[in-house]
Order: structure tokens, then sequence, then C-alpha cells
């Protein structure tokens, strides 16, 4: 006797393995004003996995609610002029209800001269 | 009529946590019909959310993006006068009450409007004596100078009998307009009882004198109903350093009621207003 399975359904797996980042951000997070994380979850969220080493700056902005930077960063160049750099740039990629993550690199330029 | 904080305070309220979703306090509003939160964290304290800070906010948000941190306080013995100009000056929804520094209530603006509506005039629309008194305490315990005329309409039942009594209510809701509209600033004023009213006010003896010779000019021109003329007879009380040292007593209750009997005594002499003086004990009178 033949058994037929007329029923055919499958199941398929597929994997994609990262590593996870420490922290889930870069250097700098801009938080939309309606984003469904609100700039006090990110701090507590970057607080937890990263103890100090984030600030959050509350920003007046008709998109951006907060950024959440890396100190280390507000060390080399002070958050008045940093700021408004990267509030233009992030404010043409972001939207209301927008997190986005970026990626800052700031090479310092020294030149010094001695008298011989 | 005193009416604390305690009274009328919310007692039964709901306390949420920084960490809470908005989602649940949006879900709590709809379906529970509550409109503000006290914000807890580790027991204490830490600010207040209303329905208004949930409005087009993503559930997905906790708490603490939401809060207002600035709440403003109020002790659960204090007059609900006092409640009311705080909202009032901060532009606030909700007051905060404690007792010994653990919250024990809430006051909201509909609560509040509520008791207002009982010390309201109905004839007229301005508040009642309780008004006065609450004004008058305060100035009295902050050792401030301040006046009070008591002002009475002349021969109102004889107005009342000619015209009757519902033109008689009109004459007194003219009134009332025109003392609202010539009241100075920093001053109060409460219709009293019948056709007595009290202006409470910042200013000296010769400040009071003043705004009354202007208010008598502001009646004389006003048309009341049935072109009926009417003046007005007062009894003023200087509350000054010099009366504050001179009184016994100093029960505001007290305080009013000698501006009544002066106010009676300026009629039965038929002058525009006696003067509580204390320190000669006869008041001073001034006809016409």
């Amino acid at each position: 006797m033949k058994e037929v399975n007329k029923n055919n359904r499958k199941a398929e797996i597929n994997m994609k393995l990262s590593e996870f980042e420490m922290p889930p951000m870069q250097d700098v997070l801009f938080v939309g004003k309606k984003a469904p994380i609100g700039p006090e979850a990110a701090r507590r969220m970057v607080e937890v996995l990263s103890p100090n080493q984030y600030e959050i700056i509350k920003v007046e902005d008709s998109i951006i609610e907060a950024i959440v930077i890396r100190k280390s960063i507000l060390k080399m160049i002070t958050q008045e002029k940093l700021i408004p750099i990267i509030l233009e740039e992030g404010g043409r990629v972001a939207n209301e209800c927008s997190i986005i993550k970026a990626q800052i690199d700031i090479i310092l330029h020294v030149s010094k001269s001695i008298e011989l | 009529m005193n009416v604390n904080v305690s009274d009328i305070m919310f007692e039964n309220f709901t306390k949420v946590n920084l960490l809470d979703s908005v989602e649940r306090l949006q879900d709590l509003v709809i379906y529970s019909n509550i409109d503000f939160f006290p914000v807890f964290d580790e027991g204490k304290i830490k600010g207040l959310v209303t329905y208004r800070d949930l409005i087009g906010i993503h559930p997905n948000r906790i708490v603490a993006d939401t809060i207002r941190r600035s709440v403003i306080t109020i002790s659960y013995n204090e007059q609900f006068w006092k409640a009311n100009m705080m909202l009032e000056e901060n532009n606030r929804d909700v007051l905060l009450v404690t007792k010994d520094k653990e919250l024990v209530g809430v006051i909201t603006k509909n609560i509040l409007k509520i008791e207002l509506g009982k010390h309201t005039d109905s004839l007229t629309g301005l508040f009642k004596s309780s008004y006065i008194y609450y004004h008058t305490n305060e100035l009295v315990k902050n050792k401030k100078d301040f006046s009070i005329l008591f002002i009475d309409i002349n021969n109102f039942g004889y107005i009342d009998k000619k015209i009757g009594h519902v033109l008689g209510d009109e004459v007194i809701k003219a009134l009332a307009k025109v003392l609202y509209k010539t009241l100075p600033q920093n001053s109060y004023l409460c219709r009293f009882a019948g056709d007595e009213f009290v202006i409470l006010l910042p200013h000296s003896l010769e400040g009071v004198e003043e705004y009354f010779d202007y208010l008598r000019d502001a009646i004389s021109h006003h048309k009341f109903p049935s072109e009926i003329d009417i003046a007005v007879s007062a009894g003023i009380i200087n509350y000054d350093e010099d009366y504050r040292d001179t009184i016994v007593d100093n029960n505001i209750y007290s305080i009013i009621n000698k501006a009544s009997l002066a106010c009676t005594k300026a009629k039965k002499s038929k002058s525009d207003y006696v003067i509580v003086n204390n320190k000669v004990t006869s008041a001073l009178e001034r006809t016409c």
C-alpha cells in the first residue's frame, strides 16, 4: 500500500551571525522628536551598557530632540563648536520619527615650530 | 468659610514609575479616565505627567521622556484660594499636595473650578466674602499695609420698592460692573451681601479717599437700569503700622466688621464715608 502526503510544507532557516556592537551605537545618536525611544531612554540604555561614556544634549531643533554623544569627542572639540556642525548634517538625513547613529572621526592637525 | 486644600484634593491618584511605558499611561487616560499621574522613582516623587503631555508621544517611549520635572507643590493646610492663585500664576493644570514632604493628594484645575463656583455670587459673577477674608488674612499675617472700603448703595430698599426687585438686581449687577472696571491693580473685590461690596486695596488712606472720589464720579456718570440715579456710602479702614500697633484684636472678621459699622454710620449721618480711626476712637466723617 502506498502512502501519499499531499500537504507539502517546508521551513527554511537562514542565520546571519555578527558580533554585537558594544554599545549598539557609535559616536553619536540623533533622537527625533517623535522617535519610539526618547533621549532619557537612550541615555539609560547607554549608561547601563557603557557607563560614563556618553552625554545627552537636548537641542533646539524642529526635527531632532536630543543628541547622545560620546564624551571623549567633546574633549577634542567643544560642544558649542561641534553640535551645530553635526546637527546640520544629521538634520539632513533624520526625520522626527527616526533614530540615527553616526560615526565621527576627528583628526587634529598640529604644527609647531621651535627656534634652533 | 475656610476651605483647605485637604478638603477638596484627590486622594486616590494613580502613581506611575519613571520606567513605565507611555502606552500604559495613554491606556489609563482612555480607559480609566485618569488625566494626571504623579511619577515616582525608588519611592521618591520625581515629577508629574498629565494627559496633555501624552498627546502625540510615541507609545514605546518611557515616562522619563515625558515627565515634567518642575512640579508645583502646596501644603495640605493652605486654603484653596492659594492653590487657585498658584495654578493661574504658573499656568498649570495640577498641583501636588504634600504633608511633611509626603505626597498626600492632587489638586486639579477642574476641582478648583467646582470649588470656585461655590464662592462665586451668581448674580454679579464676583467672588463672595470668603475671597476678601482670605486676602485680608494673608495681608495681616504678612504685616502688610492695606485699606478696606466697605461700600453700600444709599436707599437701596427704597430703590427696590420703586423699580421692583428684578430691576433692583439689575442695578446691583450694573454697579458690580462699574466696581470691577474701576478696580485698581493689586486690589480685590467681592459682593459681601445684598447691596454691599468690599474692596481690599494696597492704598494709603489718602489713596483710598482719592479712589473713592473717582469711584463715586464713575457711578454718578453711569447709566443704571430705569435711568435711576444711585449713590454709595462707604466705611474705610486703613490698616497700617499705627493701626496694627493700637488694636488689640487682629481678627479679620472684626476688622471688616468695623468697616461695615463705619459704612452704616456714614449712611445714618448722611456722610460720603466714615474712616475708622483707632487712635482717636471716634470716626472721621466727610459729608457731601
